[in-house]
C-alpha cells in the first residue's frame, strides 16, 4: 500500500471523468463509491443494470465497474447489451469468485480487467485509471477519425481514387497508368488531396487513410 | 288429678275440722262463759292457728275474713296483712277467673265440699302449689261464708313435673336413638313397651304387647333363633343380646338389636328389663361400607396398581395382596424404598429430595424409580404417598399407591429416540443443503468483507489527503464497523444452521425468518438468473417454532424452485414468496415457481422419503420438510399452478398468545 495514487485535485470541468458502478449490494456500492471518491474520482452508482441503461450515456471519459453476478440479467449480459447499444465504455468486472469460462467471456467482450473480491485498492484504482485513459484515447481517436472523415467527404471521387492508390504505395506514374490519366494530372490531384486533407506528408496521408479504413487489409491498426 | 278440677270431698279430717271451726267461730261469747266450753274453743283456736294447713274464711265478695297464722306465713304475709283483702290477690292474674268460678260454685252448693289444685302467689312472687278444699256454710245470721283449707303440694307438683319432664326426655331420647325399652316378666308373660318400642314394632300403642304378636312381626327366618335365645334366657335367668329382623306390614325389613338384663323380683321370679334398637340404618351403612370396600378392592386388584404402607422409619409394613402378582414386587416388607431402587446411587439428588420430603412428613406425588418385578425383570414404578398420623398427631408412616409405568416410560423413550433421530436427519440434510449453498454463503460473507476492505482503503486515502479529510475518514470507519457486523451475522447464522440439532421453540416473526432464509440463497438465485418477488403481509402475528428448522424448510423449497426453473428460457424465472395470516389462527407461507411443475400423480408421493425426480437427489428433502412442519403443528402441501410451475404452501399455527 506504499505506492498509493496521489489524489488528484478536484477538477470541476466538464471533462472530469466518471466512474460508473453497478452492484446490487448497497454496502459494496457504498464502499466502492467511497474508495473512488477518496482518490478524487467522480462516481455514479447504480443498483441494477436497467438503472444504468436508463441513464444518459456519458459524454466524458468514463469506465464501468460491474459486479458480474447481478440479479436478473448478469454483468456479462449487461456487457453485451451495452455493446449492442453502441456504448463502448470500458468495463472492469469484479466478482466474488471467478470461474474461467466467465473470465474468458468477459475478456472477449472487451473487458479491461477482471478482479475478484475483496479487491486490492491499488489493483482496482490502476484498472480504473487505465480504463479511463483508454476511454479518453478512444474518444480522442474517434474525434480525429470524425475530422479526417469530414475532410475525406470533401474529396471528389477522382481524388478519392487517387488517394487510395497513392496511399497503397504506387508511384505517380503507376497511378496515372492505372487510372488512364496524365502523370501531371495525378500530381495536381495529389496536391489537392494533400491540401484538402490537411496532410503534411505522404506518411500523414497514409495514417489518415488507414484510420478511415480505406485500406481494409491494414485496418487492424485501428486500435 | 288436675288442678282446678273441683270434686266433692268425702269425709275427711279437714272437713271435720272445718265443721269444728264453724262451731267455734259461730259460738258467741257469753256473758258467763262456760268454763269447759271456753277451754274447748281455746284448744280449737290453737289447732286452727298452728295446724300445718292453711285456713281461709272468705265472704261472698271474696274478701278474706280470717286466715290462720300458718296460712298467712306460707304466703309470706302476716294475718293482719291478708284480712280484709281480696282473696284474689294471692292468685295469679290468669287463674283468677277460675278462682271466682270455684267460689261461685261453692256459694251455689252450700254445705258441699269442693276440691281443686291451684297455684298461689307468695308475697315475694314465688309459686305455691296448693290443693284447696272449700265449702260454703251459712252463718248464724244466714249469710254465707266460704271456708277454704289448703294443703301445700308444691313439692309433689315439682316432682310430678320433673317426672313428666324426665319421661318426655326419655321418650325423646328413645325416639332419637331409635331405641325403645321393654319389660318382660317371664313367669307371667306380661310385657310392657315404651312408646318407641311400639313404633319400632309398628304396633298400635293401645294393643297389649304379647309374645305371639311379637313373633308374628319377626322375620320367619329369625323366629326360631329369637325363641331359642329368649327361652334359654328365661330358663337360666341370664342376660341376652341378639339381633334379628322384623318383617314389616309393607314388606320392608327392619334390623333390630335387643339387649335385656335379667333380674329377679321379690318373689324370685325372673324378669327382664331391656332395650330394643332399630339398627336398620347402621346395617345399611355397614352394607354400604362393605360394598365400598369391596369396590375399592376390586378397583385396586383389577388395576395394575398396588398399595403400600410404611412405618415411621419409612420401612415397608404392608403391601396389598394382588390378583396380578407378577408386577407387584414381593419380599419388600422391612425395606425402604431406596433399598429397593437400583437407581438410588445413580440419581442421588432425586433420592435426597425424596428423603427430605419423607422426613418432613409431607405428601409426595409421582416419584418414578426403577425396581424389579417378581420375576426379577426391571420395571419402572411411579408412586405417590401421604403421611398418616394417630389421634394425637404422632407420625405413623406413609400410605400410598404404586403403578407400573414401564410401558409408558419405554414409549416415551422410544418417542424421544425417534424425535432425536428426526432431528439428526434434519441436521444432516441441512448440512447437505449448506454444502450446496457454499458458493452463496461464501459470497454472503465475502461481500461485506470486500466492502470493509474498500472502505478501509478509502479511509487511508482520505487521511493521506492534505489536509486530511477526517470527516470522510470517520464515515468510512463507521461503514467498516457496519459491514464487519454484517459479515459476522452471516457467519453466526450459518454456524447456527450447521451446528444445532436440538429444537428450540420460540415465538418468531415469520417474515424475518423468510427474509433471513432468502438472504442465504440470494446468490444462488442470481446465478441461476432467478428473480424473487416477496409479498409479505405487513401485519403478521408471531408464530411459534424453531427458526433454524423453518429456515431449512424455506431454503429447501426455494432451492427446489430454482432447480425447477433450470430449463425455463422463454420467460422470466421468477420465484414468488408470500406470507399471509389466514384469519383462522394460522399463517401461510408459500413458495411458487414457474418451472416444470409437478405431475398430479406425483403430488401424493412427493413427501415420501426417497422419492425424487432429480438424478442426484436423495429424495429426503421434502420428506424432512414435511416432518419438520408437522412437528410445528402445521402442514406442508404442494399444488400445481394454473400458469405452470408449482406452489408449496406451509401452514403454521400462530403463537397461542397471539392467536387469542
Amino acid at each position: 500500500m506504499t505506492e498509493r495514487l496521489e489524489p488528484s485535485p478536484p477538477q470541476e470541468n466538464a471533462d472530469q471523468p466518471i466512474v460508473f458502478i453497478v452492484d446490487d449490494d448497497a454496502s459494496m456500492r457504498r464502499a466502492l463509491t467511497n474508495l473512488f471518491e477518496s482518490v478524487g474520482l467522480k462516481v455514479e452508482a447504480f443498483g441494477s443494470a436497467p438503472q444504468l441503461l436508463h441513464a444518459k450515456p456519458p459524454q466524458v471519459p468514463s469506465c464501468l465497474v460491474l459486479d458480474i453476478r447481478l440479479p436478473g440479467a448478469s454483468g456479462l449480459d449487461l456487457q453485451s447489451d451495452l455493446a449492442k447499444a453502441d456504448i463502448h465504455t470500458p468495463i472492469i468486472f469484479i466478482t466474488g469468485h471467478a470461474d474461467i469460462p466467465m473470465t474468458v467471456r468477459a475478456m472477449k467482450g472487451g473487458a479491461i480487467d477482471f478482479l475478484t473480491k475483496p479487491v486490492r485498492d491499488q489493483d482496482i484504482l490502476d484498472a480504473v485509471q487505465a480504463a479511463i485513459e483508454r476511454d479518453r484515447k478512444r474518444r480522442d481517436f474517434n474525434k480525429t477519425v470524425l475530422n479526417v472523415r469530414s475532410r475525406f467527404e470533401s474529396l471528389s471521387s477522382r481524388e478519392r481514387d487517387v488517394l487510395a492508390l497513392v496511399t497503397s504505395g504506387l508511384m505517380n506514374k503507376q497511378v496515372a497508368a492505372q487510372l488512364g490519366l496524365a502523370e501531371i494530372t495525378v500530381k495536381i490531384y495529389r496536391g489537392n488531396i494533400m491540401r484538402k486533407m490537411g496532410a503534411k506528408s505522404l506518411a500523414d496521408l497514409v495514417r489518415m487513410s488507414e484510420a478511415l479504413g480505406i485500406r481494409p487489409s491494414r485496418s487492424d491498426a485501428q486500435t | 288429678m288436675k288442678p282446678g278440677r273441683a270434686a266433692t270431698f268425702g269425709k275427711s279430717a279437714a272437713q271435720f275440722l272445718v265443721g269444728c271451726v264453724r262451731q267455734t267461730v259461730t259460738v258467741k261469747p257469753r256473758t258467763e262463759p262456760d268454763g269447759g266450753l271456753l277451754e274447748a274453743v281455746k284448744q280449737w283456736q290453737q289447732v286452727f292457728e298452728h295446724n300445718p294447713v292453711m285456713y281461709f274464711m272468705v265472704d261472698p265478695a271474696g274478701t278474706v275474713i280470717n286466715v290462720n297464722t300458718f296460712g298467712a306465713a306460707q304466703l309470706g304475709y302476716t294475718t293482719a296483712e291478708l284480712i280484709g283483702r281480696s282473696v284474689l290477690d294471692v292468685f295469679f292474674e290468669e287463674d283468677r277467673d277460675f278462682v271466682r268460678a270455684c267460689v261461685a260454685l261453692c256459694l251455689e252448693t252450700v254445705d258441699q265440699s269442693h276440691t281443686w289444685e291451684i297455684r298461689k302467689v307468695r308475697k315475694d312472687g314465688s309459686v305455691l302449689w296448693v290443693r284447696e278444699n272449700a265449702k260454703t256454710m251459712l252463718r248464724a245470721d244466714g249469710g254465707p261464708i266460704v271456708l277454704v283449707a289448703c294443703e301445700n303440694i308444691t313439692e309433689r307438683k315439682e316432682a310430678e313435673n320433673a317426672l313428666r319432664q324426665s319421661e318426655a326426655y326419655l321418650a325423646q331420647a328413645q325416639e332419637l336413638s331409635h331405641t325403645g325399652s321393654f319389660g318382660w316378666r317371664a313367669a307371667t308373660g306380661e310385657i310392657t313397651w315404651s312408646k318407641e318400642t311400639y313404633r319400632i314394632f309398628q304396633c298400635d300403642e293401645g294393643t297389649k304387647p304379647q309374645i305371639p304378636v311379637m313373633l308374628q312381626r319377626i322375620h320367619p327366618e329369625d323366629r326360631l333363633a329369637v325363641q331359642q335365645t329368649t327361652g334359654r334366657a328365661a330358663r337360666e335367668g341370664e342376660d341376652y343380646d341378639h339381633e334379628y329382623r322384623l318383617l314389616m306390614p309393607d314388606g320392608s325389613i327392619k334390623y333390630v338389636r335387643a339387649v335385656a338384663r335379667a333380674m329377679r323380683d321379690s318373689g324370685g321370679r325372673v324378669e327382664f328389663v331391656g332395650s330394643v334398637t332399630d339398627i336398620t340404618a347402621t346395617k345399611e351403612a355397614e352394607r354400604r361400607l362393605r360394598e365400598s370396600e369391596q369396590r375399592f378392592r376390586a378397583y385396586a386388584e383389577t388395576a395394575s396398581d398396588w398399595f403400600w404402607e410404611t412405618g415411621p422409619d419409612h420401612r415397608v409394613t404392608v403391601i396389598s395382596e394382588h390378583s396380578d402378582t407378577v408386577t407387584a414386587p414381593a419380599g419388600l416388607i422391612g425395606l425402604t424404598r431406596w433399598d429397593i431402587a437400583p437407581d438410588a446411587d445413580l440419581e442421588p439428588e432425586k433420592w435426597r429430595q425424596h428423603r427430605a420430603a419423607l422426613d418432613a412428613h409431607t405428601a409426595f406425588r409421582d416419584l418414578v424409580y426403577r425396581s424389579k418385578d417378581r420375576n426379577g425383570q426391571p420395571i419402572y414404578v411411579r408412586t405417590s404417598g401421604k403421611p398418616f398420623f394417630d389421634a394425637n398427631g404422632n407420625f405413623l408412616g406413609y400410605r400410598g399407591v404404586c403403578t407400573d409405568v414401564t410401558a409408558a416410560i419405554r414409549a416415551d423413550q422410544a418417542e424421544d429416540a425417534l424425535r432425536k433421530a428426526q432431528a439428526e436427519l434434519a441436521h444432516v440434510t441441512r448440512v447437505t443443503t449448506l454444502g450446496e449453498l457454499t458458493a452463496s454463503i461464501a459470497h454472503e460473507i465475502n461481500q461485506p468483507l470486500a466492502a470493509v476492505i474498500a472502505n478501509a482503503d478509502a479511509c487511508l486515502a482520505w487521511l493521506q489527503r492534505s489536509p486530511p479529510d477526517l470527516k470522510a475518514a470517520g464515515r468510512s470507519v463507521e461503514w467498516i464497523i457496519e459491514d464487519g457486523k454484517r459479515a459476522s451475522d452471516v457467519i453466526r447464522h450459518v454456524r447456527a444452521l450447521a451446528k444445532r440439532t436440538e429444537i428450540e421453540m420460540v415465538p418468531l416473526d415469520a417474515n424475518l425468518v423468510v427474509r433471513e432464509a432468502v438472504a442465504l440463497v440470494q446468490r444462488e438465485m442470481a446465478s441461476h438468473a432467478v428473480s424473487v418477488r416477496m409479498e409479505l403481509s405487513s401485519a403478521m402475528p408471531k408464530i411459534f417454532g424453531d427458526r433454524i428448522q423453518l429456515q431449512q424448510v424455506l431454503i429447501n423449497l426455494i432451492m427446489n424452485g430454482i432447480e425447477a426453473m433450470e430449463d425455463v428460457h422463454d420467460r422470466p424465472r421468477e420465484l414468488a414468496i408470500r406470507s399471509a395470516a389466514d384469519g383462522e389462527g394460522a399463517m401461510l407461507v408459500s413458495v411458487a415457481d414457474c418451472g416444470v411443475g409437478i405431475d398430479e400423480q406425483a403430488i401424493d408421493r412427493l413427501f415420501t422419503p426417497f422419492f425424487t425426480t432429480k438424478s442426484g437427489g436423495m429424495g429426503m428433502g421434502l420428506s424432512i420438510c414435511r416432518s419438520i412442519i408437522e412437528t410445528h403443528g402445521g402442514r406442508l402441501s404442494a399444488a400445481p399452478n394454473q400458469s405452470g410451475g408449482a406452489t408449496f404452501q406451509i401452514t403454521l399455527p400462530l403463537h397461542r398468545e397471539e392467536a387469542s
